[in-house]
C-alpha cells in the first residue's frame, strides 16, 4: 500500500455514499452523510474514521441523528440540545452548520475542549454559515458530550473558518480506515457475471472495425 | 427563471409578445430528448468558439515515437492570461474573504505555486496542490499522449478493456521528465492507475481499423485517403471513455475553474482534450506513413488540410453516461432551459432579415448533406434517419415557402408547421437550425449551462407537507402511483457492476434489486406521493423523513426541480420499454456529437469535431462556427 493517497473531493463523497449505502442505509441518507464528509474534507478534516466507526458499530443513532439535525433545524435552534454522549461528534458539525443556515440563527456547539460558533448572517463563500472555532477540532475526542445553543455571539477578532482544501490526503491510520470503507462500498456493486457483461452492458456488434 | 445567478440578465427577458418556451412536459419526454441534434449551444462549439475568439495557441511540444509508433507526444495549449483574474488573489489573507467572489479565490492556503509539475517524486499520490495555482504556468495545458502498439485481437471499445492504442491525460503546464515518468506509470493503465490534481482529464482511444490502416497505406504511397471512406467513417480513432471531475485522482471541477473561469462550463476540459487527441491522430498516421514509405522506397504525402478537417474523432459510448442525466437534475435542467430559451427567442422574432434567412437556408441544405452521410446498421434507427432525410426535403420546399410568406414571426410559423407536419427528428433538427443565424441571441446562453449543485442539496425539513405535495403534483402530474403497480413498469434495474464499476441495466427478475442505484425518480416520487396521501398538510416534511428515510432523495429532488423546471424527465426510467439510447443521445447532442450510430440498444458510436477547423502553422485555430454542417458536395 502506498504511504498516502490524495483523494479528490468527488472521490471522498462517492466513496462515503457507497459505504453508507453498503451497510444498508438508503441512498438519500448516504448522500447527506457523504456530503458532510466532503464538507469536513474541504476544511482539512478527515471524517473517514468517525464515519467508519459510526457504520461499523451499526450505531443507528449517529447516522440518523446527524441527518436529522439539519432536517429539524428549527427545533434545534428553538430549544437547547444536550447530547449526553455522541459517538461521532465530528460528523455532527456539518449538519449543525446547515441547521444554522436553514434556520438563519446563530448556533453555538460545545464539544468540551472545542467549541464552534455558526453565524449564517456572515454568509460564507460556500453559501453556508460562517464558522468560528474555539480550540482544535483535530483533537475532538471519539466520543463526547455535546450541547447546542442558539445563544451564540461571534467574537469579532476571531478569523472565520473556511473550506478551501481541494484534496483529502489519506495517510497513517486513515489508510486502513479508507480500505475498510472501500470494503463497505463494495457491497453496492453487483458481482461480475457473463450474463451481466453481455446483456447488462449490451454488447452486440463488433466494436473493433 | 432559475438559471445560474450570475447570468441572470443574459438568460432572461424577451419582448412582450414573445412566444413562450415549450413546456417541460412537452420537451422532457425521452422520445424527444433522444431526437436532439447538436446546436450552437453544444459544448464542442463553445470550446471551438473560445479557442478561435480568444486566440488560444496549440503547439506540439514533444514527439518521441519510434518506428512502430510507440512512445509519447505532448500537445500544449497556451491560454490567454486574461482568462481569469484569480491570480491576483493569491497572496491575500485568506481570513478576510467576505465571500463575494468565492468562485475564483479559494485554495490559497495550500502552497499555491503551481509548479508541482516539477515535483521529483514520481509516486502516484503525493501531489496535492497542483492545478490550483494561478500563475502564468497554469495557463498552459498539455495533452500527454502515450501511443502503444496494440495487436488487433486486443482492441476493444468496451469499458472492460485493459489495453488501448493510445492513452492520454490533460495536465497543467508543460510536463517535465518527472511528470512524464509519473504519467507513464499511470495513464496507460487508465482505471488501474492514479493521477493527481494536476491532471484534469484521463482518456484513451482506439484506431478505426478500417480507416486508420487505409490512410497509412495511402499516405505512404503519396496519396490522400479515399474521400468516400473518410466521409463514411469520419475519424481515424475513437475515444472509449473520457474521465474528468475528480475520477481516479483527477482534479475536481472546482479546481479547473480556479485556473480559468472558462472551464466552469460543463465538459469543456474533457472536450478540449478530445479536440487535441484529434490532432494527434493526424500526426500519428503521417508518422507511420513516413516509416512505411522509407521501407518501401516511396515518397509519403501529408494529410491535406481538407482531409484533416474532414476527419473528426470518434467515440464509443455505453450505458456509463446514461445515469448522468438522472443524477444531475440541476445541470440537465439548465442545459434544457438554455436550449428552450434560445428557441423561444428565435421564434419570437417579428421579422426575419434576408441575411438571416440566407444563413438558415445554407445550414438546412448542409444539414441534408449531414443526414446523407449519416448511415447506421441499426434498422430502426436507419428508418428514423430516412424519415429525417425526406422531412428535410419538405422543410426546404414547403417550409421555406411558408417562411417567405409569413407576415410576422416567420420562424415561429416554420416551427409550428414542422412540429405538426414532420417527425420529431425533423422538429428537433429544426430547433438546432433555427439557432444558427442568431449567435447574438443564442451564444450568451452557453454561459448559463453550468449549475451549482450543492446550493440546493440540503433538505429544508421545515417545509410543510402540503407545499411538498404541490410541487410533486406540478412535476409528476403526468403519472400516478397506480402506474407503478405492474411488473412491466418495474422491469429494469440500474446497477453498478463490480467489473470496472461499470453502470449497467438489468432486469429486476435477475435478482439485481439489492444493487439498485437510485435512478428511478418517478417511481420514488410516487412512493412519496403515497406516503403523503395520509399526512396532514401542515406537518413538516422532516417528520415524514424520520419515518421514511428511503424517501430522502425524492424530497431533495423536488427541492431541485422547483428551481429548474426542465430538470426532470417525464418518463419512467425503469419501464421495460425504456430505450437507454435516448438518454445517451440527449447528452451527446449537448456535447456536440453527430452521426449517432447505435451498435445495440445500449451503446452507440458518434462522431465529434468532424469538420472542425484545425490550428495553422502558428498554432492558431482560425475558422467559422458553422463547421458542424459539412460543405455540400
Amino acid at each position: 500500500m502506498s504511504e498516502s493517497i490524495s483523494l479528490s473531493l468527488n472521490e471522498v463523497e462517492s466513496l462515503c455514499a457507497k459505504a453508507v449505502h453498503g451497510v444498508g442505509y438508503p441512498w438519500g441518507v448516504a448522500a447527506d452523510i457523504a456530503k458532510a464528509v466532503r464538507w469536513l474534507a474541504e476544511r482539512n478534516l478527515s471524517g473517514l474514521e468517525p464515519l467508519a466507526q459510526a457504520l461499523e458499530k451499526k450505531e443507528d443513532k449517529a447516522i440518523v441523528f446527524a441527518v436529522s439535525l439539519s432536517d429539524r433545524a428549527l427545533a434545534v435552534v428553538e430549544s437547547r440540545l444536550e447530547i449526553e454522549e455522541s459517538d461521532s461528534p465530528l460528523l455532527l458539525v456539518p449538519f449543525l452548520a446547515w441547521a444554522s443556515v436553514l434556520a438563519q440563527t446563530n448556533l453555538q456547539a460545545d464539544f468540551g475542549a472545542v467549541a464552534l460558533c455558526f453565524v449564517p448572517a456572515l454568509e460564507a463563500a460556500d453559501s453556508l454559515a460562517a464558522i468560528q472555532v474555539y480550540g482544535d477540532l483535530t483533537q475532538l475526542p471519539k466520543s463526547c458530550a455535546v450541547s447546542v445553543d442558539s445563544v451564540a455571539v461571534p467574537t469579532p477578532s476571531l478569523a472565520l473558518w473556511h473550506g478551501k482544501a481541494t484534496r483529502l490526503v489519506v495517510e497513517g491510520k486513515d489508510l486502513e480506515v479508507f480500505a475498510r470503507l472501500e470494503e463497505l462500498a463494495y457491497n453496492t456493486y453487483a458481482p461480475a457475471t457473463e450474463e451481466s457483461r453481455r446483456s447488462g452492458a449490451g454488447s452486440a456488434l463488433s466494436d473493433n472495425d | 427563471m432559475s438559471l445560474a445567478k450570475t447570468n441572470h440578465h443574459t438568460c432572461s427577458s424577451r419582448e412582450t409578445n414573445a412566444i413562450p418556451r415549450r413546456t417541460p412536459r412537452e420537451v422532457m419526454r425521452l422520445a424527444r430528448m433522444g431526437s436532439f441534434h447538436a446546436s450552437r449551444l453544444s459544448f464542442m462549439r463553445v470550446v471551438l468558439r473560445e479557442l478561435i475568439d480568444k486566440e488560444w495557441k496549440i503547439i506540439r511540444s514533444d514527439w518521441q515515437l519510434d518506428e512502430q509508433g510507440v512512445g509519447h507526444a505532448v500537445y500544449t495549449v497556451r491560454l490567454p492570461n486574461n482568462g481569469t483574474d484569480s491570480g491576483t488573489d493569491n497572496d491575500t489573507d485568506s481570513g478576510t474573504n467576505n465571500g463575494t467572489d468565492s468562485g475564483t479565490d479559494s485554495g490559497t492556503d495550500n502552497d499555491t505555486d503551481s509548479g508541482t509539475n516539477n515535483d521529483t517524486d514520481s509516486g502516484t499520490d503525493s501531489d496535492t496542490d497542483g492545478g490550483t495555482g494561478t500563475t502564468d504556468k497554469a495557463q498552459e495545458l498539455s495533452l500527454v499522449v502515450f501511443s502503444h502498439n496494440l495487436p488487433d485481437e486486443k482492441r476493444s471499445d468496451r469499458v472492460i478493456a485493459t489495453e488501448w492504442d493510445v492513452t492520454f491525460a490533460l495536465t497543467t503546464g508543460i510536463p517535465d521528465q518527472a511528470t512524464l515518468r509519473r504519467l507513464r506509470a499511470n495513464v496507460p493503465v487508465q482505471e488501474e492507475g492514479r493521477v493527481s490534481e494536476s491532471e484534469w482529464v484521463l482518456s484513451r482511444a482506439n484506431r478505426s481499423v478500417r480507416l486508420f490502416n487505409h490512410t497509412v497505406e495511402r499516405l505512404a504511397q503519396g496519396q490522400q485517403p479515399d474521400g468516400q471512406m473518410v466521409d463514411a467513417i469520419g475519424y481515424l480513432m475513437r475515444t472509449t471513455a473520457v474521465y474528468g471531475s475528480g475520477k481516479f485522482g483527477l482534479a475536481d471541477r472546482e479546481v479547473l475553474c480556479q485556473v480559468n473561469q472558462f472551464f466552469a462550463g460543463p465538459f469543456r476540459a474533457e472536450l478540449l482534450a478530445v479536440y487535441l487527441i484529434r490532432l494527434f491522430t493526424y500526426d500519428l498516421v503521417e508518422h507511420l506513413a513516413k516509416v512505411k514509405a522509407q521501407a518501401q522506397g516511396t515518397t509519403p504525402a501529408k494529410l491535406s488540410p481538407t482531409m484533416r478537417q474532414k476527419l473528426g474523432i470518434g467515440n464509443s459510448t455505453g450505458l456509463g453516461m446514461a445515469p448522468f442525466l438522472l443524477t444531475h437534475p440541476a445541470l440537465l435542467g439548465n442545459w434544457l432551459m438554455a436550449r428552450e430559451e434560445a428557441l423561444a427567442r428565435v421564434r419570437s422574432i417579428e421579422q426575419a432579415e434576408a441575411e438571416k434567412v440566407e444563413i438558415f437556408t445554407d445550414r438546412l441544405i448542409r444539414m441534408e448533406r449531414l443526414a446523407e452521410l449519416w448511415e447506421v446498421s441499426h434498422e430502426d434507427y436507419q428508418q428514423r434517419i430516412d424519415q429525417l432525410r425526406s422531412d428535410l426535403v419538405r422543410l426546404r420546399g414547403e417550409g421555406l415557402t411558408l417562411l417567405h410568406k409569413a407576415e410576422s414571426q416567420p420562424w415561429n410559423e416554420l416551427y409550428l408547421w414542422t412540429s405538426q407536419q414532420l417527425g420529431t427528428e425533423a422538429t428537433e433538427c429544426l430547433v438546432s437550425l433555427l439557432l444558427e443565424p442568431y449567435p447574438e441571441l443564442v451564444d450568451p446562453l452557453a454561459d448559463c449551462m453550468d449549475a451549482n449543485e450543492s446550493a440546493e442539496f440540503i433538505i429544508d425539513g421545515a417545509r410543510p407537507v402540503g407545499e411538498i405535495r404541490g410541487v410533486l403534483n406540478r412535476f409528476y402530474g403526468w403519472t400516478s402511483p397506480e402506474d407503478f403497480k405492474s411488473d412491466s413498469a418495474n422491469a429494469l434495474v440500474w446497477y453498478t457492476s463490480a467489473e470496472k464499476l461499470e453502470p449497467r441495466l438489468g432486469f429486476a427478475a435477475e435478482g439485481l434489486s439489492p444493487y439498485e442505484r437510485p435512478l428511478a425518480a418517478a417511481r420514488d416520487a410516487m412512493r412519496l406521493a403515497e406516503v403523503l396521501r395520509n399526512t396532514p398538510d401542515n406537518s413538516p416534511i422532516a417528520e415524514v423523513l424520520l419515518a421514511h428515510p428511503e424517501l430522502r432523495d425524492a424530497v431533495r429532488r423536488l427541492q431541485i426541480l422547483e428551481r429548474h423546471p426542465y430538470a426532470e424527465i417525464c418518463d419512467n426510467t425503469i419501464d421495460e420499454s425504456l430505450s437507454p439510447l435516448d438518454l445517451l443521445r440527449c447528452k451527446l447532442s449537448f456535447f456536440g456529437a453527430t452521426r449517432f450510430d447505435p451498435r445495440s440498444d445500449r451503446w452507440l458510436r458518434i462522431c465529434m469535431y468532424q469538420g472542425a477547423p484545425i490550428p495553422d502553422e502558428t498554432g492558431q485555430v482560425r475558422g467559422t462556427d458553422d463547421w458542424i454542417y459539412p460543405p455540400v458536395a
